[in-house]
């Protein structure tokens, strides 16, 4: 693949990608995400597979977000995210604090699937095709991460 | 066409580049259901090209002359490799002073703006739920990223992966000393791994990594990552680079 040939993939497909590195990152980092992305994928050009170039983009971009996401921890400030998660109570300001601790908690996986299912709105069969993984492991995780959330809100309603 | 539609499938419509039944099926499918309809339409959007894409810039192949960065050997999981033996663990005084660590912290930003990602391409391997409590004079606490600790306390872990593999538990310390916590052992998808350590009087930081592999990952390997990596304040490595594993820590300091 030469350089121009990338140049091309990008113009066809640098859109579709960077959709899903804003997904995934939020706008502020989606930019930066998809350069990572095509810088990556000109390193890997001889060992691309021979997949739908797009396919082989966003596994690529996906792993390009979560290290980006690895080395900044946007969604504790990601008050979107937070306020659409399933809670018991609204949230307000005193939550708020419990809501960082969970958000500090959360590993850069879990945080980009709990944005791409509630701020996203992606359905759960998406996810398991995005993150290469069975729906049910999925379910799983959210289920685990909605307890967590609900403990976390319940404990500040106690303490609040 | 019975399955969901995939988003995929939904970005190759978007850019005409569907074939001509699979997209008529989609479209027949979308005229029934407005919620498919809708997130097509969002999507067409996101691709609809309004804002313009930066520039891409892409580094220079290189030339005959040029001098290459040398390629670290990779690691090798074929060949048999010694456990490092746990050292003898001191009261070793902290690693370094503010002023080296600034210094240090300085040069470790310069490291990952210039080498974003090094290492290989991790594999998403699901989500790894991670509980640890401290347990002192029998009294359990749970604990969060940052773990007060003392000589004497326990800590009791426990580890659940939704994907399986093989999980080990390193402990480092901020004066480079690696210590197994665990060997790496198979789990299944949604297994549990339990395991605890006892705190001794080491002053220092350390941080206790958990790793979900999907091969075992041999101490010695992670000694090795340890050290390739070692410049950031180990406060600042939430993972090992160069690991190709899930990983999560937590932060231990001295709770006098």
């Amino acid at each position: 693949m030469t350089g121009e040939e990338l140049q091309d993939l990008y113009q066809r497909y640098g859109r579709a990608v960077r959709a899903r590195c804003r997904a995934m990152c939020g706008d502020t980092d989606a930019d930066e995400a998809l350069q990572e992305t095509f810088l990556r994928a000109w390193k890997a050009r001889g060992s691309f597979d021979g997949r739908h170039p797009l396919a082989w983009l966003h596994t690529i971009a996906r792993n390009a977000s979560l290290d980006l996401l690895r080395r900044r921890r946007p969604w504790v400030d990601d008050a979107e995210v937070w306020l659409r998660l399933p809670a018991p109570t609204p949230a307000s300001g005193s939550e708020r604090v419990d809501i960082g601790r969970l958000l500090a908690d959360l590993t850069p996986e879990d945080a980009a699937l709990l944005r791409l299912r509630y701020v996203e709105g992606w359905r759960i069969h998406e996810l398991a095709e995005h993150f290469e993984t069975s729906e049910r492991s999925l379910r799983r995780t959210l289920e685990r991460l909605e307890v967590r959330a609900r403990a976390i809100l319940r404990t500040s309603e106690v303490n609040g | 066409m019975s399955d969901p539609v995939s988003r995929f499938h939904l970005e190759l419509l978007a850019l005409g580049e569907l074939d001509v039944d699979t997209a008529a099926a989609i479209r027949a499918r979308m005229a029934e259901d407005p919620d498919l309809a809708e997130r097509f339409a969002r999507m067409e959007r996101d691709l609809a090209g309004e804002v313009p894409l930066p520039l891409l810039e892409l580094p220079a192949d290189p030339q005959p002359g040029d001098v290459l960065p040398e390629e670290s050997a990779p690691f090798d999981p074929d060949v048999e490799m010694p456990h490092a033996e746990p050292p003898p663990r001191s009261g070793l005084p902290r690693w370094a002073s503010l002023g080296a660590v600034a210094a240090v912290l300085a040069a470790a930003v310069a490291l990952f703006v210039l080498r974003p990602g090094g290492g290989p391409e991790v594999t998403f391997r699901g989500t790894l739920d991670l509980e640890v409590l401290r347990i002192r004079q029998g009294v359990a606490e749970p604990q969060g990223l940052l773990v007060k600790g003392r000589a004497g306390d326990r800590l009791q872990y426990r580890v659940r992966p939704s994907e399986g593999g093989f999980v080990s538990v390193f402990d480092v310390q901020d004066d480079g000393v690696v210590t197994v916590w665990k060997d790496a052992i198979e789990v299944a998808p949604g297994g549990v791994v339990e395991g605890a350590a006892i705190l001794d009087d080491y002053a220092g930081l350390e941080r206790v990594y958990f790793v979900l592999s999907d091969e075992p990952v041999h101490p010695a390997a992670f000694e090795r990552a340890v050290h390739d990596a070692w410049g950031p304040p180990l406060a600042d490595l939430d993972t090992i680079p160069g690991v190709d594993a899930t990983q999560r820590s937590v932060t231990v300091v001295e709770d006098p």
